[in-house]
């Protein structure tokens, strides 16, 4: 019982630490200019890293409220349509990760699973997108999924590269909570 | 839920950052951004466009491009006296003597709200929608459920 209640807490500072990672980095990716040949909307994405994160790390109760509080974040400091967009986006793709990741466990590698996060994060938002102005928006698809591609590689890459370095930071408190 | 199933899964984790699958979900986004490509844009290649060549900003000409049988070219006199070829799926500047030739590398315009410009010569060829007809609307309504689905 003492182990269960020691968890949660730990999923809650996790939790709270992971989502908070996430506003930084939907904020810094805010101050990136526009790259001329990107058209308006497309994204690095970084926040999905997190995403990635909390599902490795957490579980997809608390991946889900990271998103829900991104989404509000956007909702803040962008409006409406973003923090719609964010939401739409940011659930759909964590379901789509969550089902690759429990489905197939360690047959994909993060890459694939970013790919996905990614493109299912640029159909939420298109979705979004038509709703608010018309289907004349879904050109904007292949361009867009093409785009995922990239991200999404980054994104896999960043994680694969960071995760098993914060693993070990998380044993280690872990072991100091043990003693 | 088992706290300590989950901690070990994490701890133990053998992901990879690439393993060879994660191509096939790559191919697939790759698959469905080229399909999608080609059939919503071939839907806009059977609603009807409209060539609107202007010179100076004044609409001289407007060509719908279904009728185009067979590609042929005709001359815009405006400042000075451009080529254009026109085909059933697009316009092309073919030739100009103006120096920069910007026209000419814009290429061939095939989808509605394009537009190229010789500056030089003030001449401008924008392709508009024609009026929706039925057809397209359908085919609209399709893409929504598909996309809802």
């Amino acid at each position: 019982m003492d182990l269960r209640i020691r968890n949660n807490t730990n999923n809650l500072a996790n939790t709270a630490l992971l989502a908070s990672a996430a506003i930084v980095l939907s904020s810094i990716e805010m101050m990136i200019p526009d790259i001329p040949f990107m058209l308006p909307g497309m994204k690095l994405g970084l926040s999905n890293i997190v995403i990635m994160y909390a599902l490795e790390t957490v579980s997809l109760g608390s991946t889900i409220s990271i998103a829900i509080v991104k989404a509000v974040f956007a909702l803040l400091t962008r409006g409406a349509t973003a923090g719609a967009m964010s939401l739409l986006g940011g659930i759909l793709s964590v379901f789509a990760m969550w089902a690759l990741i429990t489905i197939f466990r360690n047959k994909f590698g993060y890459i694939g699973i970013g790919i996905l996060g990614a493109f299912f994060h640029n159909i939420g938002q298109i979705i979004i997108a038509i709703a608010i102005m018309g289907i004349a928006v879904f050109w904007y698809f292949p361009i867009i999924a093409l785009s995922s591609i990239a991200t999404g590689t980054i994104t896999g890459i960043v994680v694969g590269i960071t995760l098993p370095k914060i693993t070990l930071s998380m044993k280690f408190s872990q072991k100091n909570a043990d003693i | 839920m088992s706290n300590k199933k989950r901690t070990n899964e994490f701890f133990n984790s053998k992901r990879k950052i690439f393993k060879p699958l994660d191509l096939i979900i790559a191919g697939l986004v790759l698959f469905s951004a080229i399909f999608i490509a080609i059939y919503y844009f071939g839907i806009f290649n059977q609603t009807s466009l409209v060539a609107v060549i202007s010179i100076n900003g004044k609409e001289t000409q407007k060509i719908n491009l279904s009728d185009v049988k067979a590609p042929y070219k005709i001359t815009v006199n405006g400042e000075l006296d451009v080529e254009l070829l026109i085909e059933k799926d697009g316009v092309t500047f073919v030739s100009s003597p103006c120096p920069d030739k910007v026209c000419i590398h814009t290429g061939k315009i095939k989808y509605a709200n394009q537009s190229a410009v010789c500056l030089p010569a003030k001449v401008s060829v924008s392709l508009i929608k024609n009026n929706q007809n039925k057809n397209d609307i359908d085919a609209v309504v399709g893409w929504n459920k598909w996309i809802y689905e």
